[in-house]
């Protein structure tokens, strides 16, 4: 059990490793510290929209988000025109962008685990919901767009060559690792995944459990379109629509269980960043989108049949 | 009725006179991989006779009756069938030598009919090869007419209950026209009123000279019905003689267990208390219609009455798994509206549920987890993890339950059933329990574990909890309880205590006052 929990992160690392080490030999200077710093940076995000699917994921019933791309273009768009590029607005628009997002992930619970539509249904009609939602918002109140100086700095920047956003993404992500393993709220939401039945008559409230799930991955999703809009500058329609599938990627090659029941974020951490480098070092060499497209889905299947062995042989 | 092959004497052994045997089995042997299922078996079937097979789970009891009816080869030994010796290779060679086997999980074609399954490979035939399907349904409804049964012979065998399919399993066998039936858990999944007409069935066949091995976990069975007793213990004979007058119920225990002093734990005084749990007129759904029922503190009582007369549900509705129509459910003087089991568990009043590898366990996590995972699910401070505790509460509930494991942190769906059941138990020991409602806590469970089951249910009444139990074996419930309250298309119709506890008493309410 230990060797597998430590296993998965040491294999995405040293997979990590060996590619970097490729992209070094094609191309020199791949894996210099400006490089480095960059792609931590864009694993951030991959990471924090991966934690979202995690938590989901892990809380079973098929769980899946599917508007972390709606929410996170709803709390970039919110929080940017709340902000009206004004640091000392910033806090508050961060707070209001995790408030929408924590709304926005309710809706999804109640509809999941109180009404019993299929995840993949429910987080897909919201995610319509709101993209429609914001187009109509946008196009009729012309909001603010632009990031704070402040939120600029702070997601782009670099401290002693660590790059701010992946800081504040290790504080989250060890925060999550902790809750997920060594709290018994996690050992709840990952025992509802488990076996619902047996967790409700165990005396877990299986449904606020997963309406929980759901809210955090809303609120996770929010705060990090709103971090997005400080690296891209704005906010836009379609800011977080890329995180949507890749999200579910990386909790996969992480080694979250699809039927529920597992949350083992170091190793969806690590894939984040594995991802990552794979994506850059694809673009480095010239190969398009639809060859990066195909090497993702080859990837995705591999550890999915790698799963499947492991699976097996434990059993 | 059905006649006995040929080649056999016509005279059936009289009482008083030993009846010669008629399979003869010596030091049979059988390895899986490096596991030693069977170390060198001795077992003597006589002609006429029930022998009845005991031993714990994983004693070996089905790997050998597998091998005499040719489904298994021995590893080692020999067997003798009317004193020529037997070399089988495989079922169809069995069945035509007269050793046919009725499995405890039948395994019928889910869409084919009643009749077809009971021929299925060994259809009757013309000269020309074809199937005569009159004669088929003609000798099915006559089988099943043997043992009671009026099931549609026409019914896909998949739209059956589970007692239906048992049914068809054991007239399948008795179609083939035994000498030496093998029943393996028969009535696991019957009703008492057709474990009577099995037990009749089994006394016809007898009297026409064909000999049984019957299986069984239930003593009272194997009292009733059982000439020769066979205890097995770990892959070997551990004990075999005639029973002569009342089963000695240690001795079986003993030889099972290996300890000579193991006995049936017996139940301590108790002093029964104030109400605890009272219930008027509750329904829920179609399946629970009005029940009145109270519950004393430190009193054991039990739910009896056919499979599906709403026995299971209303335990789920007083646990706050199903939803309450109507009526009221008071716990002490506070009438209460569970909206989930946690709601109750809070109160003190926790469920055994029915399944336990579905509703009772997380079966990929360790014996630890399992039991801890209450304390978790009701625990104050959700970011915290309460790890000594943990593991304090699995260790105490590992040896005040004498469950089997290797330890906390092996992984619970390697015990054994009954084991798993003390896991289940064992977990609400992270309560203040109040009322224990069990749904058949005993379902697969060997007799010694299901002993020790209700000895740790007697155990939890002393210090003064009651318990509700659901049973289908209603012996196990006249042995234990101080009340019965037995059940009847969603409703109790009777409640007996003292003297009046009886089968007979118990049997009559449970076929409904009314229809009767």
């Amino acid at each position: 059990m230990t060797a597998l929990r430590l296993g998965r992160p040491l294999l995405l690392l040293a997979l990590t490793l060996l590619l970097l080490a490729a992209g070094e030999v094609l191309l020199p200077g791949f894996i210099g510290p400006g490089q480095i710093a960059n792609q931590l940076k864009i694993a951030s995000f991959l990471g924090l929209f991966g934690l979202c699917q995690t938590v989901v994921m892990a809380a079973g019933g098929q769980g899946l988000d599917l508007s972390v791309g709606a929410i996170a273009t709803l709390g970039g768009i919110l929080g940017a025109a709340l902000m009206n590029g004004s640091n000392a607005m910033t806090p508050i628009g961060a707070g209001v962008a995790i408030g929408a997002g924590l709304a926005a992930g309710c809706v999804n619970g109640v509809g999941i685990a109180v009404l019993g539509v299929p995840p993949l249904v429910t987080t897909l009609a919201l995610s319509s919901v709101i993209d429609g939602g914001l187009i109509v918002g946008v196009s009729l109140a012309h909001p603010a767009n632009g990031a704070s100086p402040g939120l600029v700095a702070m997601t782009g920047r670099s401290f002693h060559g660590i790059p701010t956003v992946a800081v504040l993404w290790a504080v989250i992500a060890a925060i999550a690792i902790w809750l997920l393993s060594r709290s018994a709220w996690g050992r709840r939401l990952c025992r509802t995944g488990a076996n619902p039945i047996t967790a409700r008559l165990s005396g877990t409230d299986t449904t606020r459990v997963r309406i929980v799930a759901y809210m955090m991955s809303g609120g996770i999703a929010a705060f990090g379109g709103f971090l997005l809009t400080g690296y891209v500058g704005q906010a836009f329609l379609g800011l977080g629509n890329a995180y949507v599938l890749t999200s579910i990627v990386v909790a996969a090659i992480g080694g979250v269980a699809l039927a529920g029941g597992r949350a083992p974020y170091g190793g969806v951490a690590c894939a984040a960043i594995l991802m990552t480098v794979l994506v850059s070092l694809l673009t480095a060499i010239n190969i398009g989108e639809s060859g990066r497209q195909v090497i993702f889905g080859l990837t995705l299947l591999s550890f999915l049949m790698l799963d499947r062995y492991l699976m097996r042989a434990r059993h | 009725m059905l006649s006995s092959p040929e080649g056999l004497p016509a005279a059936p052994p009289t009482d008083g006179e030993i009846a010669p045997p008629l399979l003869i089995a010596r030091g049979i042997t059988k390895h899986f991989g490096g596991v030693v299922a069977l170390a060198g078996v001795d077992l003597t079937l006589r002609q006429g006779r029930v022998l009845g097979l005991l031993g714990a789970n994983g004693s070996g009891k089905s790997t050998l009756s597998r091998i005499i009816a040719g489904e298994l080869s021995s590893g080692g030994g020999e067997m003798h069938l009317a004193g020529a010796p037997l070399r089988h290779a495989s079922p169809q060679d069995a069945a035509r030598l007269g050793i046919v086997i009725a499995h405890q999980h039948p395994s019928l074609a889910p869409d084919m009919p009643v009749w077809e399954n009971v021929f299925l490979g060994a259809e009757l035939s013309y000269a020309g090869g074809f199937i005569d399907r009159a004669k088929a349904r003609r000798r099915t409804t006559d089988v099943l007419s043997e043992l009671g049964s009026r099931l549609d012979i026409a019914a896909p065998a998949g739209t059956l209950t589970a007692a239906g399919q048992q049914l068809v399993e054991i007239a399948r066998a008795l179609a083939r026209r035994p000498r030496v039936l093998i029943l393996d858990e028969p009535t696991a999944a019957l009703a008492a009123a057709e474990v009577g007409h099995l037990f009749a069935a089994i006394r016809r066949l007898t009297e026409e000279g064909v000999s049984v091995i019957f299986i069984s976990h239930r003593l009272a069975e194997i009292d009733t019905i059982c000439d020769d007793i066979l205890v097995m213990r770990n892959g070997r004979t551990a004990g075999a003689w005639t029973t002569s007058g009342r089963l000695d119920e240690g001795r079986i225990l003993s030889l099972m267990t290996g300890d000579p002093d193991a006995v049936l734990r017996e139940m301590g005084e108790r002093r029964i208390g104030e109400p605890v749990l009272r219930l008027e007129g509750l329904r829920a759904g179609p399946a629970v219609r009005g029940v009145d029922l109270e519950l004393r503190r430190s009193e054991i009582v039990g739910l009896a009455g056919l499979q599906g007369q709403g026995q299971v549900e209303l335990l789920e509705a007083i646990a706050g798994d199903r939803r309450i129509d109507g009526g009221t459910l008071w716990h002490k003087d506070r009438a209460v509206s569970p909206r989930r089991p946690r709601d109750m568990i809070n109160r003190g009043i926790c469920l055994v549920p029915d399944d336990r590898r579905r509703q009772g366990l997380f079966s990929g996590e360790t014996v630890g987890e399992n039991i801890g995972y209450v304390l978790l699910a009701l625990a104050p401070r959700p970011w915290h993890l309460p790890a000594e505790k943990l593991a304090a509460l699995a260790t105490r509930a590992i040896r005040r339950l004498l469950i089997k494991t290797d330890g906390p942190d092996q992984t619970v769906s390697a015990l054994s059933g009954g084991n798993q059941q003390k896991v289940v138990i064992g977990k609400w020991l992270a309560t203040d329990v109040e009322v224990m409602l069990l749904s058949d806590p005993t379902k697969g469970v060997d007799v010694h574990a299901r002993s020790e089951i209700y000895a740790i249910i007697g155990e939890l009444a002393q210090a003064g909890t009651a318990a509700l139990v659901f049973a289908s074996d209603v012996q196990e419930l006249l042995l234990h309880c101080d009340r019965i309250l037995v059940m009847y298309e969603g409703r109790i119709v009777e409640e007996l205590s003292g003297d009046a506890m009886t089968e007979p008493r118990v049997m009559t309410a449970a076929f409904g006052k009314a229809a009767g």
